[in-house]
């Protein structure tokens, strides 16, 4: 065997730990519960939500309101998947694509010095204690790391879908 | 790599179904958007701080006299005219009137070319947070002047003193 088959089987081996699913379990009702958390406001108030995206000034007029409609839904989609355990990896590459867009708007926004807040967990309006900073960015790269963890170890996601996975085997079987 | 395109691909659907539920319930409400905005938004985003930290300087203090001080008056010219600390020289502070950007950008170049040490303000009041020398102070410390003092007592200090 090379080294680098050696190398693979050695990661696949770790990759099927069954303690990977109850960390994953973990990270996933906890970003389950961060995007269902930010996606209630801007449900419930999508023109405050627009206005947050157009305070960043990075994205052109005629983007602003399809995201401040699609966006929300998304996440409250992927927040519904997560926490069920349906197409959870999926799920959690979603999460990944929507903080690196959110950590792209946000250095825009630092690097321009832009005074604003972050409109993550209410619009701008009504935020104004929680201005953007990089430790803003951090934050959003601990989410990019559980949700990446979630992608690549959570073979086997605890819920929905191991339910029916084990059904369809039983009666396989 | 299969099962990587796979979760790609359900990701896509997923989003897919998650924008035409976004859109048709956009389209059924009341306060929904329009799919395209037909005017810009009108947003407020506050200028970038521009103001710079200060220390307070009593007006006894020998510093004021070593010849390495770049003094300012805050005060207003009136007031200026009718007496005004020793080589001071007159940038009047108004709260109401700001100072135009390239104004403050001149008078801070001319401060570091001057080649004093420090740059010392007194004004109105007795120096403190809102007095008009305390205020020109962080101001133009704002605009990348280092050892910017205040004058205790501000202009009255500096007479009594």
């Amino acid at each position: 065997m090379s080294h680098e088959s050696e190398l693979q089987s050695r990661f696949f081996k770790f990759q099927a730990h069954p303690v990977h699913s109850y960390i994953a379990l973990g990270a996933r009702l906890y970003l389950a519960w961060v995007f269902i958390s930010a996606c209630l406001h801007k449900i419930a108030m999508p023109e405050a939500f627009a206005i947050d995206i157009a305070t960043y000034q990075f994205l052109p007029l005629v983007f602003i309101n399809p995201l401040a409609i699609i966006l929300p839904y998304v996440e409250f989609g992927t927040g519904v998947l997560l926490i069920t355990g349906t197409k959870a990896r999926a799920a959690a590459l979603m999460v990944c694509g929507m903080m690196v867009m959110f950590m792209i708007a946000l250095s825009h926004a630092l690097v321009h010095d832009l005074s604003i807040s972050c409109g993550c967990f209410a619009s701008n309006a009504a935020a104004g204690s929680d201005p953007i900073s990089w430790l803003t960015m951090l934050r959003d790269s601990a989410w990019l790391l559980l949700a990446l963890y979630v992608v690549i170890f959570d073979t086997n996601p605890i819920g929905i879908d191991r339910i029916l996975k084990k059904k369809t085997l039983a009666r396989t079987a | 790599m299969k099962t990587f395109l796979r979760i790609v691909i359900e990701a896509c659907v997923i989003c897919l179904i998650m924008a035409i539920i976004g859109i048709v319930i956009n389209a059924i409400r009341s306060d929904g958007l329009p799919f395209i905005a037909d005017k810009p938004y009108e947003i407020f985003v506050p200028c970038p701080e521009t103001l710079g930290k200060v220390e307070m300087i009593a007006a006894s203090d020998p510093r004021l006299q070593d010849g390495k001080s770049f003094i300012v008056d805050a005060r207003s010219e009136e007031e200026y005219k009718v007496w005004h600390y020793e080589d001071a020289i007159s940038i009047t502070y108004d709260y109401l009137d700001p100072i135009p950007e390239e104004e403050l950008k001149n008078i801070t170049l001319n401060i570091i070319n001057s080649g004093k040490e420090r740059l010392v303000v007194y004004g109105d009041g007795d120096g403190s947070q809102g007095s008009t020398g305390y205020e020109l102070g962080r101001e133009l410390a704002g605009h990348g002047i280092q050892q910017v003092f205040v004058v205790e007592g501000g202009a009255e200090g500096l007479k009594n003193r």
